[in-house]
């Protein structure tokens, strides 16, 4: 046996390893590529439309409640939350091109703190680069475009989500309000818990957090600010609201990086955003320490909305 | 540059391959210290300038150590190496948390309680770099070893890529011969790639992969849940999170190494073990003698032995473990929970102790030596060091002593158990499999170099599965290597 032979065994093995993954990647539905593509596929109703992205954060908003607020103002328009569970800013920017198609007037995007934890490869931009940085393969391969990308990018949920269900219909999902295509109604969501029980359940939170500079995150929600504004739709950020559970153990210098973040984009990008983050943070009408129950309790959230939404208008 | 990112991989083609190209094999040294500053200069940027730093004051400090004559001007200059290395240390690694302490204690007593923190970025590898460094320039003035007569060679003992970052932490006795033999030998082919390493080097490598990327990276999301927010939950529960971070820190920390001896030994280099199943340890001080060894013997070398060791009667004995268990964990990284860590294995190892000098005939007696005495004191064993590792893995001090009091005290519910298990199928699959292969790597000795010995077609088929696997189940955010941070 040489070393010829032992490199091209090597070479072999793992090159149809590869070619085997990619056979089986390749079979795999894109579930968040599909379920978007059958929704926008759709003819939305409205000629006006507000599209309001997040993640499980605007669950508790209420399209119809909001698009009436608009209307007893005069202002006609369609609104669609589109939130989903858990949205990434990565995640989201693969189809941003899908929203962008709808011609919607304005985008709100909810966000919080923990929409900028960074959690994985980040260590290796932990440092203020003062001298040059070698560019890395890996952002490389982020820069290259393709249809199985999003599988491609985490084999492991694509494969287990495939095999432990099929692509979710969209038409079946049940939602919590009309217009809200991608958040499952949850009954357990529209329960309050008080404010003793909440403290009770500490969280360990922003273990990964890491500066405006270095934050991939914002780098993804600039690119779909840039995709939105390029397209002439108006973009409105919030800061999505907590309560005083979460923010009593916000730590100070998560919360100077957070701020950090939030000013970086809002002059980056010339935007204003709106921080509701400690609005209702003494209420009694928490889920959780990050969710509002959603009732009718809370109706006041998707008021505000359209407060903001109307004071956008307005300028 | 993390080993699990395809980054490493074309990095490591391309290095074999250029070696390899390079004809002039004199050229191979200078080209693997460049190749080992490109890979820390690519993660860590300026960085790089405290590892230079580092490896020029221990290579003149070391001649210098060796040159002098006079004992005092020979202590001087150790003294002066050890406070460059551990005041970098010191001053990247804990001056934050130093700074928290005074701050808090400024409160209590109402003194100034608002100095800022310096928020530095923590260099990578430092833990184990100045380690290595401080070996050097110790071991020159026990006049164990003769130092470097090259920068060239020192500076590549330092930066060698493979273990630069995360361990092994090797000594200068054991990697600059080396590189010696083989010059000493005119053989200036310093790197051959020899067909068994080869061979048995890809097989580390690949089983070091699978070890984090298939094991320990699916294991996370359990522990992750579990120990994100432990408050409420049962005492099965969390001793299910322990057992689950034991295994992932198993796996992360081990699989690490086997790349790094794997990378290490295709170019020719053997580095030290590492990690001698320490879940079949039968004794604290057993489990110390198997995990992370290349630390564990530094602390003795360097730190134990120097403190008087158990030379000074038993009283200091157990001091002179709880001060090297202590430090031990704060090496690991600026956190109470980390020292709360070294203090319970300090602890274990000075109780095991007492128990063995207070009642020998428990100690010697003739049941600990059969199979079912064996078995009884690892689950004892390991009873404690899953125990300890909660006080490694969740941070809030409260939170931990919930988990270590649930840990201890059960409370016999497992509803929460049973949900916790059905929401983490596969987490917990990947579980059992791992205690499988690790109960058949222990009973099976030299498995890597069975495997490593298969005639090529199933050396090949065992390459595809795992690797196969690997990308099946790859993680697409994957956890960094958890020592990549200490």
């Amino acid at each position: 046996m040489n070393t010829r032979n032992i490199t091209l065994a090597v070479i072999c093995s793992l090159v149809f390893s590869l070619i085997v993954f990619l056979i089986i990647i390749w079979n795999l539905p894109d579930q968040l590529f599909l379920t978007n593509e059958q929704f926008f596929s759709q003819e939305l109703e409205g000629k006006n439309k507000i599209f309001i992205l997040g993640s499980s954060h605007v669950y508790a908003l209420n399209p119809i409640l909001i698009s009436n607020e608009l209307q007893k103002n005069g202002k006609n328009f369609t609104i669609y939350n589109l939130g989903s569970p858990g949205d990434d800013f990565e995640e989201r920017e693969r189809i941003i091109e899908m929203i962008v198609g709808e011609n919607p007037k304005i985008v709100l995007y909810g966000i919080e703190p923990r929409a900028f934890e960074t959690k994985g490869r980040n260590l290796v931009s932990m440092t203020n680069e003062i001298l040059p940085s070698i560019p890395s393969i890996s952002e490389l391969f982020d820069s290259i475009e393709f249809d199985k990308k999003g599988v491609l990018k985490n084999p492991k949920f694509a494969l287990i989500r495939t095999i432990s269900k099929p692509i979710n219909d969209i038409d079946k999902i049940k939602s919590p309000y009309q217009n809200s295509p991608f958040l499952t109604y949850d009954p357990k969501a529209s329960q309050i818990i008080d404010f003793v029980d909440l403290y009770k359940i500490k969280k360990e939170y922003f273990s990964t957090i890491q500066p405006a500079e270095i934050n991939s995150n914002l780098l993804y929600l600039k690119r779909i600010v840039d995709k939105l504004q390029e397209n002439d739709i108006k973009v409105i950020l919030f800061i999505t609201p907590h309560s005083k559970v979460f923010l009593d153990y916000f730590s100070e210098k998560e919360r100077i990086i957070f701020e950090d973040i939030i000013k970086n984009i809002s002059i980056t990008k010339k935007i204003v955003v709106y921080s509701e983050i400690d609005r209702y943070s003494d209420l009694n009408v928490w889920h959780d320490h990050t969710h509002l129950a959603a009732n009718n309790n809370t109706n006041f959230y998707s008021k505000d909305i359209s407060k903001m939404i109307l004071d956008e208008i307005e300028k | 540059m993390l080993f699990n990112t395809i980054d490493f991989v074309v990095f490591f083609i391309i290095l074999l391959t250029t070696i390899v190209a390079i004809k002039h094999k004199k050229f191979q040294h200078v080209f693997l210290l460049i190749i080992s500053y490109f890979f820390f200069y690519y993660s860590s940027n300026y960085l790089i300038i405290l590892l230079i730093a580092s490896t020029l004051l221990d290579f003149y400090v070391g001649k210098a150590i060796w040159d002098n004559k006079n004992i005092l001007k020979k202590k001087i200059l150790l003294i002066l190496s050890l406070v460059g290395n551990l005041g970098l240390l010191g001053f990247f690694k804990y001056a934050d948390f130093a700074i928290l302490q005074f701050n808090y204690l400024g409160e209590q007593f109402n003194l100034a309680n608002d100095i800022p923190f310096l928020n530095l970025a923590l260099p990578i590898g430092i833990s184990f770099y100045t380690f290595q460094t401080i070996s050097y320039t110790v071991d020159i003035y026990r006049g164990k070893l003769k130092p470097s007569e090259s920068l060239k060679e020192f500076a590549l003992f330092v930066a060698f890529f493979p273990q630069l970052v995360a361990g092994p932490i090797v000594r200068a006795s054991e990697f600059l011969p080396q590189l010696r033999e083989k010059l000493q030998n005119k053989k200036i082919k310093q790197i051959i790639f020899q067909n068994s390493n080869l061979k048995v080097g890809i097989t580390l490598m690949i089983i070091g992969f699978f070890k984090k990327m298939f094991f320990a990276d699916n294991i996370a999301p359990l522990v992750n849940d579990i120990f994100s927010n432990p408050y409420g939950l049962e005492s099965f529960t969390i001793i299910l999170g322990a057992i689950a971070f034991g295994l992932q820190i198993y796996g992360d920390f081990s699989g690490y190494t086997d790349i790094a001896i794997g990378a290490a030994l295709i170019l020719g280099f053997k580095l030290p073990v590492n990690f001698n199943k320490p879940y079949f340890a039968t004794s604290p001080s057993d489990f110390w003698k198997r995990w992370h060894i290349s630390l564990s013997s530094w602390l003795r070398d360097y730190l134990y032995i120097p403190l008087g060791g158990n030379k000074k009667g038993t009283k200091f004995t157990y001091a002179n473990l709880m001060i090297v268990m202590v430090l031990g964990g704060l090496w690991h990284g600026a956190s109470w929970n980390f020292i709360i860590w070294g203090v319970l294995h300090g602890s274990y190892l000075a109780v095991h102790k007492i128990l063995v000098n207070k009642f020998p005939r428990l100690a010697n007696n003739l049941f600990f030596k059969t199979k079912s005495g064996k078995i009884i004191s690892i689950f004892v064993t390991q009873y404690f060091v899953f125990l300890a590792w909660i006080a490694f893995r969740v941070k809030d001090t409260d939170a931990m002593m919930y988990s270590l009091t649930k840990y201890i005290i059960w409370d016999f519910e497992y509803v929460q158990t049973l949900e916790i298990i059905i929401t983490h199928k596969i987490s917990i699959g990947i579980m059992i499999l791992f205690i499988i292969s690790h109960y058949i790597i222990f009973k099976r000795d030299n498995l890597k170099t069975k495997i490593s010995n298969l005639p090529l077609p199933f050396w090949m088929i065992f390459l595809f599965s795992v690797s196969l696997s690997i990308l099946l189940l790859y993680d697409g955010n994957p956890e960094d290597f958890i020592y990549f941070k200490f």
